[in-house]
């Protein structure tokens, strides 16, 4: 675990692997959020990164410190990660580019698409959007050269070495292979201050995710 | 209360105030005024608190009708016949504000007393159309006040000016802007981090709400990284190595090596910086 310096206020806290993130960083942000430090703003995570914004700057050791406190109280502050079933219809646009691609046959991107149980690695592009992963290798695909420039809510979608799902409208590169009706984004509840984070984002960093094909229509 | 209504938005026009922070984890950008010190003084003006909703225009053309009698504030880049950037008036129903072209500067703000009502999403008025967030304003809409108070001062006063210390310098500072490394600075060849300082960069027209692109010799690369956060004020290099620097409604996370980063004190006068304009930066110490 490494800290990084990212501008006066706040701290970036790297890990060589995914994997030895996942051991550390759920505990980290459960602490965070349980019992922040003195003038905590935020955290954002990322693939094997996580990043701590102050609102006015702390130093290393005052840092360290806390950190230290957080991780020494192992199953302490337990991460409240959720596991969740995603209904999928597997019948997106590009679901057979990607078995060319690959040289495999729809049915079996959609098995190995859903035969995992992934994690939300961290949350970005657009509001509720989750980078899941880990990704089954032989899925793997590059994003689209031409993004689309419209994706529907609900779009399943491979981009690169992570799958997600489209939490609202956008433009976008990844490529679809299936559609979900699963509310992930409720923006009517964002206007309510005080809704839970729940009620807002199915979704929360950490939490754990299953693909469940629905009877296709399509196939 | 209806007091205005919008002829025209020009290039681009929202509510703003200061922005939702505390949501970034979720893939929610902490938004905001683009220039805080101009919209706090179009605020501070009125005698509002400053995280009060305003106006954002980008450059000229918005041209708004009032269709009540009410006191505006205007701040920013952009004057209008009926008021300089920097001042207070009275204004009646019938008139209209248009903005002229501004010799510096891109972002305007226009207060009210009381703000601007718009419905609050994540704590927070700012629009942030990409995510669907905030309320947008078109050509044609009516806007409103949050309150009936819009002439809270005695009608003897006709003009309110800032004093000095209010005036805002929207000029590139004469010896560049001030930048720290950024985490992946070290993971960039020397040359690079020395290309940074040492030309004059063009902001591209290519520049947002969301983004500031450079366009200048190109940098030399650094390894790519794997998704990681990303805070406003970042100089991202793509594989073009024309530094991206992140805005207000940029991205939470992305994929490229930042090799430098630009305090929240300074990035608001860079986002002043015209398209077409050149500016330079300098390693703080």
């Amino acid at each position: 675990m490494t800290l990084i310096p990212y501008g006066s206020k706040s701290w970036l806290v790297q890990w060589d692997s995914r994997e030895a993130c996942d051991q550390v960083a759920p505990f980290l942000m459960q602490g965070l959020e349980d019992s922040p430090p003195e003038d905590f703003l935020e955290y954002i995570s990322g693939y094997q990164t996580l990043l701590l914004i102050f609102i006015s700057p702390v130093t290393q050791a005052k840092l360290l410190t806390y950190l230290n406190t957080l991780t020494g109280q192992k199953g302490v502050a337990e991460p409240k990660a959720r596991h969740l079933e995603i209904p999928v219809t597997y019948n997106g646009p590009d679901l057979s580019y990607v078995a060319e691609t690959h040289q495999m046959t729809c049915q079996e991107v959609i098995l190995r698409h859903s035969e995992p149980s992934y994690t939300v690695y961290f949350m970005g592009f657009s509001p509720g959007f989750p980078y899941l992963g880990p990704l089954d290798t032989l899925l793997h695909t590059p994003r689209r050269k031409s993004p689309r420039t419209r994706i529907p809510q609900g779009a399943v979608a491979i981009g690169g070495s992570h799958t997600g799902i489209y939490s609202v409208d956008s433009p976008g590169g990844w490529n679809i292979i299936g559609h979900t009706s699963y509310p992930l984004f409720q923006l009517a509840h964002a206007k309510n201050n005080s809704d839970a984070t729940r009620n807002i984002f199915s979704l929360h960093p950490g939490d754990h995710v299953k693909f469940v094909p629905q009877l296709p229509d399509a196939l | 209360m209806k007091v205005a209504r919008v002829q025209q938005t020009g290039l681009a026009a929202g509510y703003q105030d200061t922005g939702r922070p505390g949501w970034r984890r979720f893939g929610v950008p902490t938004g905001g005024f683009m220039d805080g010190h101009s919209a706090s003084l179009a605020n501070k003006l009125l005698d509002n608190t400053h995280n009060e909703t305003v106006l954002e225009f980008a450059l000229h053309g918005a041209e708004i009708e009032f269709l009540q009698d009410t006191w505006i504030a205007l701040a920013g880049a952009c004057s209008s016949q009926l008021l300089k950037a920097g001042s207070a008036r009275l204004v009646h129903a019938g008139e209209s504000l248009s903005l002229s072209p501004a010799p510096a500067g891109i972002w305007t703000y226009l207060a009210i007393p009381g703000g601007w009502q718009a419905q609050t999403w994540f704590g927070s008025t700012s629009t942030h159309s990409r995510s669907c967030i905030g309320d947008r304003i078109q050509n044609g809409d009516i806007l409103k006040s949050c309150t009936n108070r819009l002439a809270p001062f005695e009608s003897s006063v006709v003009t309110r000016l800032p004093t000095n210390d209010h005036t805002i310098d929207l000029a590139p500072p004469p010896d560049g802007f001030p930048i720290l490394p950024g985490p992946q600075y070290s993971s960039f060849p020397s040359r690079a981090q020395e290309a940074l300082t040492h030309q004059k960069w063009q902001i591209s027209s290519q520049s947002d709400r969301a983004g500031y692109r450079l366009q200048g010799h190109p940098l030399d690369l650094a390894d790519e990284i794997s998704s990681e956060p990303v805070l406003p004020g970042s100089f991202q290099v793509p594989g073009n190595g024309q530094p991206i620097i992140t805005m207000p409604d940029g991205p939470t996370v992305g994929g490229y090596p930042k090799i430098a980063y630009m305090e929240h004190r300074t990035l608001w006068k860079l986002a002043q910086c015209q398209p077409g304009s050149q500016v330079e930066f300098r390693w703080e110490k």
